[in-house]
């Protein structure tokens, strides 16, 4: 059950800037933006894996380089493909377990690979062509695929995923463009493309965050279901971490590009330990009224600096109220400070 | 990116397009031989003509008379530089013309002479100077009131979308769009010229015209002046009144959308939200956001008249540059081409770019 | 979306945004009359047109320089061109012992208050063996009964015993038409000499002459008689008549004219020529030109956009700094230059028409699709970034299926609007050229107002007006089309 889907390896993505004539002659060095910044986590099959942050924080990015829109600087993300796609790697001799995803790969062993990730943005408006019927939307793929051998299959399979995604009966949405749906029918047609592939892994971009808060629930539900059903890994990106509390299996807690806490959800949300991840939890509403007049602290200060001037050291103490010495000078390592919890903050490591 | 940056890249690269531009030029004149067709015409002229005197002498054996015209054409092949292939002529000629040296006008090259009321030897500044102040007093004048009378008219109609007055403009703007300046042109002259006889028919007067003009100012004569002044009109109202009337629909036309882009902006909104009068609201957020883009086409488009326009300046015979230009490429002279290509280009990208750097200079959002 | 659906699509749009407007309504209307005009003109164009225009020998006839007929609305005094093709009308013949005599007889209605400008003959490719001469003399029967013989006489003897008579155009000898009216009219001597009767011939002999003093117009009907008169060696028989009538027909031009002061539709330039036929066979070389040139620079301003916006990197900074180095050179000369070049080159050969042609759409091709591609790609580079651009890479979407089914499709009203806007320029373009004396051949509008200015003056309405109108229409068509196409194009105008 337990057994690793993605394996992410000190995954870094940076963009260069080359702004003055002396740069792009190349005799002044360019400026690098460290959008991720070399980070590692694991996720599980059938497991909801979170990335969580403030805007900003490189996991956008992070999606968008495990589902191969953007292309790593280095690192490594071995993938453990499923049976219909190991039968096309080793058509061209890729035998091993793991796949790196941040290889170049030939044109059918990349769109074989390309099946098994999937995708669902945050915004539902601007993910569905506003010129397209939601037809045409959900039979892209599989025409891009060669999925179905005539129209009538492949709308066949298009039903199927709009039942799944319960917008029903199918025949009413078919025929629709995006702009007559409500931003809820929307995000269940763009998880329908998602699905429409069978894919093994999804990327959740922050996929409630733009809907109305009444059908956040709904989705989320949605989500949960079709994990069940299909035994679907999620890496969920959100800047809501009581959203992540509620659906994730374990967390991980970026800042300026890097991991600074993960670990179990429970234990993440419980036991926050880094002074951001609790700054960030003294943010989420309180539910319970009885608590609502206790006093909150929420002692960071300042903005998130730029990721083109990261501080030096701890990249978080320039707002951290616990800054030491130690912290200006050297980045913390992630240890993990009880099973299955990691926390990158010199408070911890010295023990 | 820097200011300075951006302003060094786009000077290097216009430069670039003026080379470009110029031995474009000189490649079209020099390898499709159309120049040199040119010139062997005239010197083939020139020896049936030596033939002809020597015949006409009595007591003339053949054989010396073929001897004698022999070396006559090869001293005119020479003369004319037919002797070497075009890359040693025309090259040379258009790096020197990039370097301000511009060259002889051929003295084959009698309609560029003509043009500009010259006589040879002339080099090819010496005709673009006198032919320049003929095209600004008719061209570059007639540009100038038209965006000075867009100006007045467009804000009149251009808040009152939809009303009579702005149907008319834009139906204005479209037909002016789609009638060509030099066949109105051919109207006025019909009309004016030849039925009811109140403009000149022959345009080529405004030489004398100007040059009395400029001689009365040198003296300082007033009375002079004012003869001279009304004696240019004269020739010029015309053409200028054919111009302005065609130019003016699309200018009505491109001011009216600059002011409706801007009156539709946030900003503006605001501003008549928070009450202000509609005076200060017309004035400092409507007009003042319009002047840069109005500038700028106009700016463009006041360079690109000293150029003159080719065949409307042809249709009236107006001694201006275009008139000299086809001249000049009627009569196959390398040097005329070259020179006049260059300064129109050179005009053309100078003015590009004073305008990116005034836009880069005075608006905050280019810089990063 | 597939390409019939796009097509659909755009038709969708066109009826709905482009049709709903007053300017979309005028301008498809006028684009569907253009185009079928211009179709049934390129299909009734005579393939030798182009060497029959620039041929003076069949327009010898007509009348030179005259307005339109309906010029006479105007209060113009018209005398409307009459032509009898004898290789048409019916004859009577006559055997004698050494000839052979063909009478044509042919009626001329006169209604108008003025007089014909001349009488003409004209014969082309006549062939006639075994033969002495030949003799054809007109006489014309006048409303009043008198009848002027010999008005017009024309002689050809054969060499060798055959006749070839080539490219005739024969007049009548005024001195002998007037000593005629003389003889039959001795009163009009009392009031002009003979020589002023045969500076205008024609007044008199299309003249009440009831009142000399004061001639006027006699209208009604002139009986025309064409005598042919063959002489042989010996005596000839009746194959003798067919075998003229037969090199009579198989002439390629044989007739009489009374030649008037108005010329059809349009009325003729200098040359006699008929400019309505010019302006008609003008539009598909107009629309050729066009449609052509916008064609051409829209694809390749589309095809070099979306590779400058969605590849990035060098290509694209080096197709953006092309196009600037494009957008910094003066078109015009260069265009001019060219065409001079061709001109000087190709001036002979019959080929130039269509390399002439080549060359000015060419050059126009080079130097107009910068434009749209700077549109294209700033769109590309928009749509590019939208997140279901990112969805369909992300299903495994090829770069050529994301420009076709994402990228091109919203692109198509830019695309149709830049088109539609390329036309009249590249239109008004040629036209110029013409105008300078740069001209293809083919018979354009441009060609005929290059004719108005340098052979006639700029001094004939109906040789300026026309072919401008002609032009301005084409262009509005496209203007006013192109403004409807604007407001679809920029929503921010719709609600104008």
């Amino acid at each position: 059950m337990s057994e690793p889907i993605l394996i992410v390896e000190n995954l870094k993505k940076y963009y260069i800037l080359r702004g003055s004539l002396l740069q792009v002659l190349g005799l002044r060095p360019p400026i690098y933006v460290r959008a991720v910044d070399g980070i590692s986590f694991t996720v599980n099959r059938g497991e909801i894996f979170c990335l969580a942050g403030e805007s900003g924080c490189g996991k956008t990015t992070t999606g968008k380089v495990i589902v191969r829109l953007l292309e790593p600087t280095s690192g490594k993300m071995l993938y453990k493909p499923s049976p219909d796609a190991r039968r096309v790697l080793e058509k061209y001799g890729y035998k091993q377990e793991y796949v790196d995803l941040a290889m170049e790969y030939p044109k059918e062993v990349d769109k074989a690979l390309r099946r098994e990730i999937q995708m669902v943005f945050q915004d539902p408006f601007g993910s569905l062509n506003p010129r397209m019927k939601i037809k045409d939307i959900l039979e892209e793929p599989l025409l891009i695929h060669n999925i179905g051998r005539d129209p009538t299959e492949r709308l066949e399979h298009v039903m199927k995923a709009l039942e799944e995604v319960k917008l029903t009966p199918p025949q009413e949405f078919i025929d629709r463009y995006p702009h007559m749906l409500s931003g809820g029918q929307r995000q269940r047609v763009a998880i329908a493309r998602a699905l429409i592939l069978r894919p093994s892994l999804i990327v959740a971009d922050e996929p409630v965050s733009m809907l109305d808060v009444s059908i956040r629930a709904e989705i989320l539900q949605l989500m949960l279901e079709i994990r069940k059903t299909r035994n679907i890994s999620y890496v969920f990106i959100t800047h809501d971490l009581a959203i992540a509390a509620n659906i994730c299996d374990r967390i991980a807690v970026m800042y300026l590009g890097k991991i600074v806490e993960m670990g179990e959800t429970a234990k993440v949300v419980d036991n926050p330990l880094h002074p951001y991840t609790r700054a960030l939890m003294q943010a989420v509403p309180e539910p319970d009224p009885r608590n609502r007049l206790k006093l909150r602290k929420l002692d960071i200060k300042g903005e998130v600096p730029s990721a083109i001037n990261i501080p030096p050291g701890c990249r978080f103490h320039p707002r951290c109220p616990f800054a030491m010495d130690v912290c200006r000078r050297e980045e913390p390592p992630l240890v993990e400070v009880e099973p299955g919890h990691y926390v990158a903050c010199w408070l911890y490591a010295k023990k | 990116m820097g200011v300075g940056t951006i302003i060094i890249r786009r000077a290097i690269f216009l430069t670039i397009a003026l080379i470009i531009a110029v031995f474009l030029t000189a490649i079209i004149i020099g390898a499709t031989g159309y120049a040199d067709s040119v010139i062997k015409a005239i010197i083939n002229e020139e020896v049936r003509a030596y033939r002809q005197s020597l015949s006409r002498m009595p007591g003339v054996n053949e054989t010396y008379v073929n001897k004698l015209v022999g070396e006559y054409e090869r001293t005119l092949i020479e003369a004319y530089g037919l002797n070497k292939p075009w890359i040693y002529r025309i090259i040379p000629l258009a790096i020197s013309t990039l370097t301000f040296r511009f060259g002889e006008v051929s003295a084959s090259a009698t309609s560029v002479f003509d043009v500009a009321g010259v006589q040879p030897p002339a080099t090819a500044s010496d005709v673009i100077v006198v032919c320049l102040p003929r095209t600004i007093v008719m061209v570059t004048i007639a540009e100038l009131i038209t965006i000075l009378l867009a100006m007045v008219i467009a804000p009149r109609i251009a808040f009152k979308v939809g009303s009579l007055a702005d149907r008319l403009a834009v139906a204005y703007a479209a037909i002016m769009n789609a009638i060509p300046i030099w066949w109105l042109a051919l109207i006025m002259i019909f009309v004016f010229s030849y039925r009811l006889g109140i403009a000149p028919q022959q345009f080529r007067g405004v030489i004398r015209a100007l040059d009395n003009l400029a001689l009365a100012y040198s003296k300082g004569d007033m009375v002079g002046i004012f003869t001279g002044f009304l004696n240019v009109l004269q020739y010029a109202w015309l053409p200028i009144l054919t111009i302005v009337i065609v130019l003016l629909g699309p200018w009505i036309y491109s001011v009216r959308a600059v002011l409706l882009r801007i009156v539709r902006e946030d900003f503006v909104t605001a501003a008549e939200a928070r009450g202000l009068p509609r005076e200060v609201v017309y004035r400092r957020y409507i007009l003042r956001p319009t002047l840069s883009p109005i500038i700028t086409s106009a700016l463009l488009a006041l360079a690109g008249t000293l150029g003159g326009y080719i065949i409307t300046e042809s249709v009236f015979d107006w001694p201006g540059m275009g008139t000299l230009y086809y001249a000049a490429i009627q009569s196959g002279d390398p040097a005329t081409i070259l020179s006049l290509t260059y300064v129109l280009t050179l005009v053309y990208v100078i003015a590009r770019f004073i305008l990116e750097v005034l836009y880069v200079a005075l608006d905050p959002r280019v810089r990063l | 979306m597939t390409l019939k659906e796009s097509i659909k699509s755009v038709i969708d749009v066109i009826r709905a945004e482009v049709w709903s407007q007053v300017t979309g309504k005028i301008a498809l209307t006028l684009l569907t009359l253009l185009v079928i005009l211009g179709i049934i003109a390129a299909i009734m164009l005579p393939p030798n047109f182009v060497q029959v225009w620039n041929d003076p020998k069949p327009w010898g006839i007509k009348p030179k320089t005259v307005p339109p007929e309906w010029a006479s609305i105007f209060g113009y005094a018209c005398v409307p061109h009459y032509e009898v093709d004898l290789r048409s009308i019916t004859y009577r013949y006559d055997i004698s012992s050494n000839s052979v005599t063909l009478r044509y007889t042919a009626v001329y209605r006169l209604t108008a208050n003025g007089y014909p400008r001349d009488l003409a003959l004209a014969i082309d490719g006549f062939r006639l063996a075994n033969v002495q001469s030949i003799r054809i003399s007109v006489s014309l029967t006048r409303p009043d009964n008198v009848k002027v013989q010999n008005v017009l006489e024309y002689l050809a003897t054969g060499i060798n015993g055959s006749i070839r008579i080539d490219g005739v155009l024969t007049n009548p000898d005024s001195m002998k038409v007037a000593s005629m009216l003389v003889t039959l009219y001795p009163q009009l001597l009392a009031y002009s000499s003979v020589y002023d009767i045969a500076r205008e011939y024609t007044k008199y002999l299309f003249g009440d002459l009831t009142k000399p003093d004061n001639v006027a117009t006699l209208n009604g009907e002139y009986r025309v008689e064409v005598t042919i008169d063959v002489t042989y060696l010996r005596s000839p028989s009746r194959s003798d008549v067919d075998k003229l009538l037969s090199a009579i027909k198989s002439s390629t031009n044989f007739r009489f004219a009374i030649v008037g002061t108005c010329y059809g539709l349009m009325g003729t330039d200098y040359r006699g020529r008929d400019i309505a036929e010019a302006l008609f066979f003008g539009l598909p070389v107009a629309l050729l030109i066009g449609f052509g040139t916008a064609v051409a620079t829209t694809l390749i301003g589309l095809f070099a956009g979306l590779v400058s916006g969605y590849y990035g990197g060098f290509i694209d900074e080096f197709i953006q700094r092309f196009i600037d180095v494009l957008g910094s050179i003066p078109t015009l000369p260069i265009l001019i230059l060219l065409a001079v070049a061709v001109q000087q080159a190709y001036g002979a050969s019959p080929l130039k028409p269509f390399i002439m042609l080549m060359t000015i759409l060419g050059t126009l091709i080079v130097f107009g699709w910068g434009g749209l591609a700077i549109v294209v790609r700033s769109m590309t580079l928009s749509l590019k970034a939208e997140a279901y651009v990112e969805a369909a890479r992300i299903v495994g979407a090829s770069n050529w299926w994301i420009m076709r089914k994402h990228i091109i499709p919203q692109l198509l009203p830019y695309i149709a609007a830049q088109m539609v806007y390329a036309t009249p320029s590249a239109i008004l373009t040629e036209a110029g050229l013409s105008i300078l004396g740069l001209q293809h051949g083919l018979p354009t509008w441009g060609g005929i107002l290059a004719d108005a200015r340098i052979y006639g003056n700029i001094a004939y309405w109906w040789w300026i007006f026309p072919p401008g109108i002609a032009i301005s229409i084409t262009s509005l068509t496209f203007v006013l089309l192109g403004l409807a196409l604007e407001r679809v194009v920029e929503p921010r105008l719709r609600r104008v």
